[in-house]
């Protein structure tokens, strides 16, 4: 399945990280978060106007910005039935 | 004896070190930066124990201040004894740092904190198996209630005795041989941190520049050269590398000791998502922050009559008494009877009431994580006054006090949202004694 952008998951869908279009500061601060590549992420619900994206990321909920989660490229999964 | 306490943000760091030290504290910046660093006294068994709080952080990589200013206290004040605080209800993210504090050589003690709320989430975590995997000891607590304090305390204290475990991360075969490489050479350096070679070799590989800067020049030359190789042959940075295997480490510890069973998800952990849909969220927001309000006058009006009630009775008189009792009169007489008394009345019965019922309700807001949805669904209208959505907590919390408020923007990121939210409080935000002018003007 193709790549694609996390920004461009609607909610409550899911996808396994693959990359992240970035420098060393925000691939490290998204590590930090638990966002590394093979991680699957579900975004659990897309901030009104513009806002962040809340993610569920394992256990644990992180919100980040638009502007990063457009960094991040995911696989999406596709969950059947 | 020296301890230091580690952990990721959020984990109940600081109630640990709160309830380790009592209020014996000193906060202090450290040097050239805004970092806190906490340090208390306390004393054990007759032992005196120094205990330093690290700035919590995700990780000891040191891409940021607050990470580089974790690394460098353990580095050069030698604790020893760790203590790593672990959220039990995200055990994977805190082992990602908890590996790299074994991987320092230091002997640890790991709390496993939070076992309340793991449980009722479903999270069963097998203690004896994660202690044999990490090979130090793990010490289930609740913090906010203190259970399993004393028990940290003892252990970190038999832990500075015991042997120290030669605990190593499994890296990729590509980034182990850099490393054997980089262990020879650092052999005959004499200049290098007190961690094990294995440990330098690892951070210096991924970049490290707290390390980088306690070595000699050869050797982080050698590292850098190394580095790249690996960047090359596998497209990506070697710390992303390192990174991702330290994370692969965490996840199969995490997945061997946890079993998760579906429950009936709490109230309040509902209330959370419920909360941050967009127009529930917002809507539920507003009613709140309107509840605030009205909590603040209503019940701030309530106290404010009962000091001025109480105040007219008992302290008034008794002013009105002496004046007349030293048969005071003129300028002293008014001084003491318009001035200070009224002063003090005023001050009293405006400030006390409101400010007191004000903190009271943002208490009980903060423990129920509502803020965090407050700043997560205002951040799109925040941009665009060039703000962080979180800049609304200081925000609101200026409108009980500005002082506080202003304080709190310490928490925003950069410099420049600081300054814009300490402006637009001082400017835009009418503080509680304001808002009562104001009501009065207007009323």
């Amino acid at each position: 399945m193709s790549r694609m952008s996390l920004i461009d998951l609607s909610e409550s869908e899911e996808g396994v990280v693959e990359y992240v279009a970035g420098g060393r500061g925000l691939t490290m601060r998204l590590i930090s978060l638990g966002i590394v590549p093979g991680v699957k992420v579900k975004v659990v619900r897309r901030g009104p106007v513009g806002g962040p994206i809340l993610l569920k990321v394992n256990t644990s909920e992180v919100a980040i910005g638009r502007g990063m989660a457009a960094r991040i490229y995911v696989t999406p999964v596709r969950r059947e039935g | 004896m020296k301890l230091a306490l580690a952990g990721q943000p959020n984990v109940g760091k600081s109630v640990i070190f709160h309830r380790l030290t009592g209020l014996g504290v000193i906060i202090s910046n450290y040097p050239g930066t805004t970092v806190d660093i906490t340090r208390g006294v306390t004393h054990f068994r007759g032992q005196r124990v120094e205990i330093i709080d690290l700035p919590g952080t995700y990780s000891l990589e040191a891409t940021s201040i607050d990470q580089e200013v974790a690394i460098r206290v353990l580095l050069e004040e030698k604790p020893d004894v760790i203590i790593n605080i672990v959220d039990a209800t995200n055990l994977e993210r805190n082992l990602y740092l908890t590996l790299q504090i074994l991987e320092l050589g230091i002997p640890a003690v790991i709390a496993l904190n939070q076992m309340d709320r793991a449980r009722k989430l479903g999270i069963e975590i097998n203690v004896e198996l994660l202690e044999r995997k990490l090979g130090v000891p793990v010490v289930p607590t609740v913090a906010t209630k203190g259970i399993g304090i004393g028990k940290v305390a003892e252990m970190a204290l038999k832990a500075v005795r015991s042997e120290r475990t030669e605990f190593k991360v499994r890296y990729d075969s590509h980034i182990e041989d850099r490393i054997s490489k980089l262990t020879e050479r650092l052999k005959g350096s004499r200049k290098r941190p007190p961690i094990p070679l294995r440990t330098i070799a690892v951070q210096l590989l991924g970049n490290n520049r707290v390390i980088a800067e306690k070595c000699e020049d050869g050797v982080v030359e050698l590292a850098n050269q190394l580095s790249n190789r690996i960047q090359e042959m596998h497209n990506e940075p070697t710390e992303v590398h390192i990174a991702r295997d330290r994370y692969g480490q965490a996840g199969i510890i995490s997945k061997g000791v946890t079993t998760e069973k579906a429950v009936k998800v709490p109230l309040l952990e509902r209330l959370g998502e419920i909360t941050s849909q967009p127009v529930i969220g917002l809507l539920s927001v507003f009613l709140v922050l309107a509840i605030i309000y009205f909590a603040v006058f209503i019940l701030g009006g309530l106290l404010e009559g009962l000091i001025t009630t109480g105040y007219q009775t008992y302290v008034t008189p008794t002013l009105v008494n002496l004046v007349s009792h030293y048969g005071l009169s003129g300028l002293i007489e008014s001084i003491l009877l318009e001035g200070i008394n009224t002063g003090i009345l005023s001050a009293l019965a405006i400030i006390v009431p409101y400010i007191l019922t004000f903190y009271l309700v943002i208490g009980l807001l903060e423990d129920t994580g509502l803020l965090a949805r407050l700043a997560f669904l205002l951040d799109g209208v925040m941009h665009n006054i060039g703000l962080h959505g979180r800049a609304i907590i200081p925000m609101l919390l200026g409108c009980g006090c500005n002082v506080p408020a202003i304080l709190s923007t310490r928490t925003l990121g950069s410099g420049k949202a600081r300054l814009l939210t300490a402006v637009l409080i001082s400017l835009a935000v009418p503080c509680s004694a304001q808002t009562a002018v104001i009501l009065g003007l207007l009323g």
